[in-house]
């Protein structure tokens, strides 16, 4: 007999992203209460919206993240908060474009920069106008943000500034990190998940 | 293990109460009106009657105490930490009323009436989002829930996503307590630095979606072997259909929204507290 091991695959990928979408929305909370856990100083709950991107393609990744924010809107979170799902669809396109240019590769410098550009720096700018036009901005709950966002407050009286300065500091942290997770983790899924080309 | 954990992991609470009898397309409009209602006007008192209001309803139908945990973790802290920052002078732009003075270490620092409103009203608006949001999800069990999406012709695609997520969040939050007790338990320290606790992180998150991306494949077998795709028309295990009470309670909120509406154009936008209109407010 034998000894290769033949895969069989009789499923399309079509079924394939619609089992992934719910999953991806899933581990997206799940990585949130693993931080909680594990007491990280990250959010932790958009990094599968990367690795849905990743492996999926744009639309899984966008769609589950997506998703995942609905399912706290009407639950934990409260209706307005349907808005973030937004969010995790400008997440997705990042991640999207990023691997389209080739940046997905951590030793390469460019990875870094843009990592850090679009997520740390010009991603913030999206959270911020929906922070202020939705929930009217103000301070996160989070000590160290709220005292960022107080001393930016305080010494500009600026308060688009003092909530952008708020958002960035939780960013530019958070998103690379939830990036280079998802990399990670890409780079050891067997071959048969990868939907994306 | 977080609130949002225990609650996601609560299946609707089976009680014979007038709300558990509701239609769901009848509370998921309450929860939509409700939230709309509180985001037109600018009064931390209507806020309050309408949380009061959808608690009452959440002690009769017993789903209150998830509910009251909810509020107390998110809306609690908020206004805590709002409050203080807004109202006190560190230079939120709308302040102007001074309607006090607070004593801190013998040094007296003006309250101004913007940001106390501020820091109240905004919080409270998230407090009657979330607790007529898990209202619905606390009254309506998953076979109403499909129905009621059917209804609402919300394709059976993103149906089967809705309702697959609620079921695979606390199978994956079980299977993340297995794999971080057994990391733990070879040695795994949770007293760590910044970069520990990502690797940490890591180190629970990779065999989780491991395992979980590897039941992907079986549970999508199994929807196409029970003819998920097959282009039939998909028949409900249980059927929505408005009652009496549903349509009492609609007429309610009926009623409810047309003086909502008289003492909006005659009154104003706050009608209780008397607030001034701020930009973002």
């Amino acid at each position: 007999m034998s000894s290769e091991i033949k895969e069989i695959s009789p499923t399309g990928k079509a079924i394939i992203a619609v089992v992934l979408i719910p999953t991806i929305a899933a581990l997206n909370y799940v990585g949130g209460v693993i931080v909680e856990a594990l007491k990280a100083p990250i959010w932790g709950d958009t990094w599968a919206t990367i690795l849905g991107t990743l492996i999926g393609g744009f639309w899984v990744g966008a769609i589950g993240g997506f998703l995942y924010n609905i399912i706290m809107a009407l639950t934990v979170w409260g209706l307005p908060s349907w808005i973030w799902g937004f969010a995790n669809v400008a997440i997705a396109l990042i991640a999207y474009f990023m691997m389209k240019m080739g940046w997905t590769d951590l030793k390469k410098p460019m990875t870094w920069i843009a990592m850090i550009v679009l997520y740390g720096i010009l991603y913030p700018a999206f959270t911020t106008a929906i922070s202020i036009l939705v929930f009217g901005g103000g301070p996160l709950y989070k000590p160290l943000a709220a005292a960022v966002y107080t001393a930016v407050l305080s010494s500009t009286g600026n308060f688009v500034l003092a909530n952008y300065v708020q958002n960035m500091f939780t960013e530019i942290i958070d998103k690379p990190i939830s990036f280079i997770i998802s990399v990670i983790i890409a780079q050891r899924i067997p071959k048969r998940f990868i939907l994306a080309r | 293990m977080s609130v949002g954990v225990s609650l996601l992991k609560k299946t609707a609470v089976e009680a014979d109460t007038f709300v558990q009898r509701l239609d769901g397309r009848v509370k998921f409009l309450y929860f939509l009106w409700a939230t709309v209602i509180v985001y037109i006007f600018y009064d931390p008192y209507l806020n309050l009657i309408f949380v009061a209001v959808t608690l009452a309803m959440a002690f009769y139908a017993r789903v209150a105490k998830p509910i009251l945990q909810t509020l107390l973790i998110i809306v609690v802290p908020w206004i805590a930490f709002a409050v203080p920052i807004l109202a006190l002078p560190f230079g939120f732009p709308w302040n102007k009323t001074i309607i006090g003075y607070i004593d801190v270490f013998g040094n007296k620092y003006p309250v101004y009436l913007e940001g106390l409103g501020w820091g109240i009203t905004w919080p409270l608006r998230i407090a009657v989002a979330i607790s007529s949001a898990l209202l619905f999800f606390l009254t309506t069990n998953q076979a109403k829930l499909v129905a009621t999406l059917f209804k609402m012709k919300v394709p059976f695609k993103l149906i089967y996503m809705v309702v697959a997520t609620f079921q695979f969040i606390p199978l994956l939050a079980k299977e993340a307590e297995t794999i971080l007790q057994a990391q733990v338990a070879r040695g795994l320290r949770t007293d760590v630095g910044f970069v520990a606790k990502i690797k940490n992180y890591l180190s629970v998150v990779i065999p989780l979606t491991l395992s979980s991306l590897n039941k992907v494949q079986i549970r999508a077998i199994t929807l196409e072997s029970r003819g998920f795709s097959a282009p039939v028309k998909k028949t409900l295990l249980y059927e929505a259909r408005l009652m009496k009470i549903d349509y009492i309670f609609l007429s309610l909120m009926f009623v409810s929204t047309a003086v909502l509406a008289w003492v909006y154009v005659n009154i104003g936008y706050s009608p209780i507290a008397g607030l001034s209109w701020i930009w973002g407010g």
